[in-house]
């Protein structure tokens, strides 16, 4: 069973926000609204003090059994996992109704605001990928951080680096049944994000 | 932090019309087949169409209403549809009993089992198995209490029996109101160490006041000032609608700050 998700190494980002610039430009992200964002995390106390960004964005979670939340709770099924494990929004379906955002315990959806609203999220740009190219986020990542790939495929480059990060893969804790399939990679460096909470 | 005022809307007139309805129909069981009450499946018809209407207005097109039926399971789905069967069912109620006609006994019956969806339906939406501070039993029991208390002051409001009757009730439900508010300000106390943005928004933001002022000082402090004039005053009326006003204006206030959260 695919799923396809996108793996972030840490120790590569850079925060230069040329993945949130990437994205807004291919998929027409309306103005003050992201599909993905880069928070800086920080921690300790001087001078043992620790930071990096921390690239958010739709962790495609759940597989065909157990779907997440937002597939869940949307009242005309107009979110659904594809084949390959990608959670999508159909917009002829969608009422902009906001159940799904309010369900997302990552905050990874928005509602824009059109005369009528339509949840939005990361699409691991599809219409890219699709015809195998890469997403415009990765493509425009100078320290190659972002990688996408499908979990379940053991010769997929990123289910490889998975491997090899061994306990370095970290993920935000799953909330009800949103369970995540995209991580983080991180070495020497202390897990304590701020939204891992939520 | 979405706040969709249609979706208040249909809650607050489904609340607000279930209680009516439900309230109308328990006490007057026996008299329904023979004789309704217009005024009061009017009144319950015209809160719960108002908020229906304003909920289809915020949903963009009436062709929506379809699109819920590929996903009836969800809350938002069962309360739409169940509402839109519900406000018809009213309708035809109303229509029938101005017109002097009995009302047979199955559309009461059928009636109260779409207020239970429809009050089922409302909690599913507020409640998110996914959000640690909206996973909680307080929304149904909120939705519960409050559309029991509305009805319960709509009830004595038009029928006019002797105001001060029914109290204990009022109490029980005003009771199962204060709890839910508490266990709401509980489980963000619980959870504030796990997540310090939650309570900060209805402690510290600038829409603290809604909750304080709306859902705490009118919505429980209305209704509960409102039993004891009625205890000691003779203007049962007044106080009866004053209740009710708080009732209906505490439970927007709350579900505001449930969609902020959200």
């Amino acid at each position: 069973m695919p799923r396809k998700t996108m793996i972030v190494d840490i120790n590569r980002c850079i925060g230069c926000l040329s993945c949130v610039v990437a994205c807004k430009a291919e998929n027409n992200v309306e103005i003050g609204k992201y599909w993905t964002w880069v928070e800086r995390e920080t921690s300790g106390v001087f001078p043992t003090t620790e930071m990096y960004f921390l690239p958010r964005g739709c962790f495609h979670c759940g597989d065909a059994k157990n779907p997440p939340e937002c597939i869940k709770v949307c009242p005309t099924s107009a979110t659904y996992k594809r084949g390959d494990g990608t959670v999508l929004i159909n917009h002829e379906l969608c009422i902009g109704c906001g159940q799904c955002v309010e369900a997302c315990p990552y905050s990874a959806r928005i509602l824009n605001s059109g005369a009528n609203p339509k949840a939005e999220k990361c699409t691991l740009c599809t219409q890219l990928t699709d015809n195998g190219e890469e997403a415009n986020c990765v493509q425009n990542c100078p320290g190659r951080a972002r990688m996408i790939g499908d979990l379940d495929n053991a010769g997929d480059p990123v289910t490889i680096a998975v491997k090899a990060a061994g306990d370095n893969l970290k993920r935000f804790r799953q909330i009800g049944s949103s369970n995540p399939n995209g991580g983080y990679i991180l070495r020497n460096l202390t897990w304590k994000p701020r939204a891992n909470n939520l | 932090m979405i706040i969709k005022w249609s979706l208040m809307a249909l809650t607050a007139g489904s609340t607000a019309g279930i209680g009516l309805f439900i309230f109308g129909s328990m006490n007057n069981f026996r008299e329904w087949s023979g004789k309704s009450y217009p005024f009061f499946t009017g009144t319950a018809f015209v809160l719960m169409l108002t908020g229906l209407v304003i909920h289809i207005m915020g949903l963009g097109t009436p062709s929506n209403l379809l699109g819920m039926l590929s996903h009836i399971t969800t809350g938002f789905s069962m309360a739409t549809i169940g509402t839109v069967l519900l406000v018809v069912l009213l309708f035809i109620i109303a229509i029938r009993s101005s017109m002097g006609k009995s009302t047979p006994k199955w559309m009461p019956i059928f009636g109260f089992i779409l207020s239970v969806c429809v009050c089922y339906g409302l909690s599913l939406v507020y409640t998110k198995a996914s959000r640690p501070a909206l996973n909680h039993w307080f929304i149904p029991l909120y939705i519960a209490a409050v559309t029991c208390l509305s009805g319960s002051y709509g009830h004595i409001f038009f029928r006019r029996p002797y105001f001060r009757s029914g109290a204990v009730v009022r109490f029980m439900f005003l009771a199962m109101t204060i709890s839910a508010v508490a266990g709401f300000l509980i489980n963000l106390k619980i959870i504030d160490t796990a997540d310090r943005y939650l309570n900060m928004q209805i402690i510290n933001s600038n829409m603290a006041w809604c909750f304080y002022g709306g859902t705490v000082i009118i919505g429980l402090g209305g209704p509960l000032m409102a039993e004891l004039a009625l205890k000691f005053s003779k203007r049962g009326r007044i106080f009866t609608l004053a209740g009710w006003i708080g009732t209906f204006i505490g439970s927007i206030s709350f579900f505001t700050i449930i969609n902020i959260l959200g």
